[in-house]
């Protein structure tokens, strides 16, 4: 029998009700340090999963953005008035600076939970795992379909992109090259995308999914705690909101 | 063995919204007792609006304007979809996106129809071995249906669906992503089946050996129809492919004994031509 990861103990609903607490958590807390220590615990934690090229992946592109972030709200922010540091004539200002890094330590506090959901729930078991709580089949693949059509779309893109290579278009190494040749692919890309989300819907009802005899699959794997850490983060959620509620009000 | 099923289609036609053309022109036909049957014809000629119109799909999930009345056996797919979808096998053009994308594995795949109708598990298990089996899937059985090639893939939805045993199959070019060997399991799996088949396929070789019944169609019409034996020796269309059996045989001027004029379709009547000309 193989032994369950420590992630695998855990069901896909906690996952989400996790990625939504973490997330609101990182709202309610105004201190800079204690968001940034949350996004540490996220990273040790998307770490252990051990998708490590994914990881990268991801965090490069939020980190460009956090970097972007940085600059402009250093430079321009309208509560600026605190000098950090200077380069050239470029005065960067400390008030803009953490207000980008707050913002940023939201930014990869979700990015990180939602990695850690993705990297760590199958479509299967999600799906599973939603029909044994009693949710119509039905409604399982709407809902799973639609985190599905950006997946699908980007593997429809990586197809054309072969194709484009073949023919010898798109062998520049340029990144401004490679976003314009994005732009004549777009329309076609959607459309195929939705094209086979609409193939998908018509043979699944040939398939008979919503046939009432349907029976819900039993769990991939049995789960620690499911039904309390359910109602543990749901109150932890409708505490976090009443304080964001509380701290709007005081404001 | 006689074939007990009942075809008709009377006058009917189909229009798709912002097309300027009928896809489908009054379509009819009245036949009984037919296994196979195979639907030729080029591009834009109607096959797979024909498909969908024989899955039920048409109207009720592609957008589309059907006129005429049409049924299979004692159905009519427009208002007796539910019961006649119980009944039916379908497979699309686009194997990959027939497949659910949320199976794990081929196995799973394989059982999907067979979870949805809530048949017993040590049941389900069985059959899914059996088509794996008979599709030369059993290797893959615990890989991802994504790591499947696309003649692998279309394989599986094939299989999927003949695992519940449907009386009726539909299949739009079901073989155009196979390999010579995965089109003659297909082609031979086909021969058995005891299902009433309707089938659109380039492959015209196959359909001449397999078929018992040939329609012809072009431009939204159904320009010919009869045993594949009649429909290739009528017409002359340089756009449409003869079987090589045909067209070997007209190149050596070898015509069937039966009336001296008509040139085999298939290997069997091939030999039979080979030998009379030997004689004559």
């Amino acid at each position: 029998m193989t032994t369950l990861t420590w992630f695998q103990r855990f069901d896909p609903v906690t996952k989400l009700l996790l990625i939504l607490c973490l997330g609101l958590a990182s709202f309610v807390i105004p201190t800079l340090t204690i968001n940034w220590l949350l996004v540490f615990i996220l990273f040790l934690l998307a770490i252990s999963i051990g998708k490590l090229s994914s990881l990268v992946k991801i965090l490069s592109f939020s980190l460009f953005f956090i970097a972007t972030m940085i600059i402009v709200q250093g430079l321009v922010n309208p509560g600026n008035h605190t000098l950090l540091w200077r380069i050239e004539i470029l005065n960067f200002y400390k008030e803009g600076v953490n207000y980008a890094l707050l913002l940023g330590s939201r930014l990869l506090t979700i990015v990180l939970t939602t990695f850690f959901f993705i990297a760590t729930t199958s479509v299967t078991e999600n799906a599973r795992y939603l029909e044994s709580q009693g949710i119509a089949f039905k409604k399982v693949y709407m809902f799973i379909s639609v985190c599905y059509i950006l997946p699908q779309m980007m593997a429809n893109l990586h197809q054309i992109k072969l194709a484009q290579r073949a023919r010898g278009i798109g062998q520049q190494k340029s990144w401004l090259y490679r976003f314009k040749m994005l732009f004549p692919i777009l329309v076609p890309l959607v459309v195929k995308t939705l094209d086979q989300a609409m193939t998908r819907a018509i043979a699944l009802q040939l398939r008979e999914y919503d046939n009432p005899q349907r029976q819900p699959q039993p769990l991939i794997h049995h789960y620690l705690l499911a039904r309390f850490n359910h109602y543990l983060l749901s109150i932890l959620i409708i505490m976090l909101g009443g304080m964001k509620v509380w701290l709007l009000i005081q404001k | 063995m006689a074939f007990n099923s009942k075809i008709v289609f009377s006058h009917v036609s189909v229009s798709y919204p912002a097309a300027s053309q009928p896809a489908l022109k009054d379509f009819s036909i009245r036949l009984t007792n037919k296994h196979i049957i195979g639907i030729i014809g080029n591009s834009r000629a109607g096959k797979t609006t024909l498909c969908h119109l024989l899955a039920g799909t048409l109207p009720k999930m592609v957008d589309g304007e059907v006129s005429g009345h049409y049924q299979i056996n004692q159905w009519s797919p427009q208002q007796d979809w539910g019961v006649y979808n119980h009944q039916t096998g379908v497979v699309l053009q686009d194997a990959s996106s027939q497949l659910t994308s949320f199976t794990e594995t081929v196995a799973d795949e394989l059982a999907f129809n067979l979870i949805n109708r809530g048949i017993q598990s040590q049941q389900i298990k069985k059959k899914v071995r059996r088509v794996a089996q008979l599709f030369g899937l059993t290797n893959q059985l615990t890989l991802s249906p994504a790591a499947l090639s696309g003649g692998q893939k279309q394989r599986l939805a094939i299989a999927s669906v003949i695992v519940t045993d449907p009386a009726i199959l539909i299949m739009d070019d079901p073989t155009s992503q196979m390999d010579p060997r995965g089109r003659q399991i297909f082609f031979h799996w086909l021969q058995q089946t005891t299902a009433l088949v309707f089938i659109t396929s380039y492959e015209v070789d196959a359909l001449a050996e397999v078929a018992d019944e040939l329609w012809l169609m072009d431009k939204g019409q159904l320009v010919d129809h009869g045993t594949p034996f009649a429909v290739f020796n009528r017409f002359t269309s340089p756009r449409i492919k003869h079987p090589v059996c045909w067209q070997l045989a007209k190149k050596m001027g070898w015509v069937l004994p039966t009336d001296g004029q008509s040139y085999p379709v298939n290997y069997q009547q091939l030999e039979e031509a080979f030998h009379a000309a030997q004689d004559s």
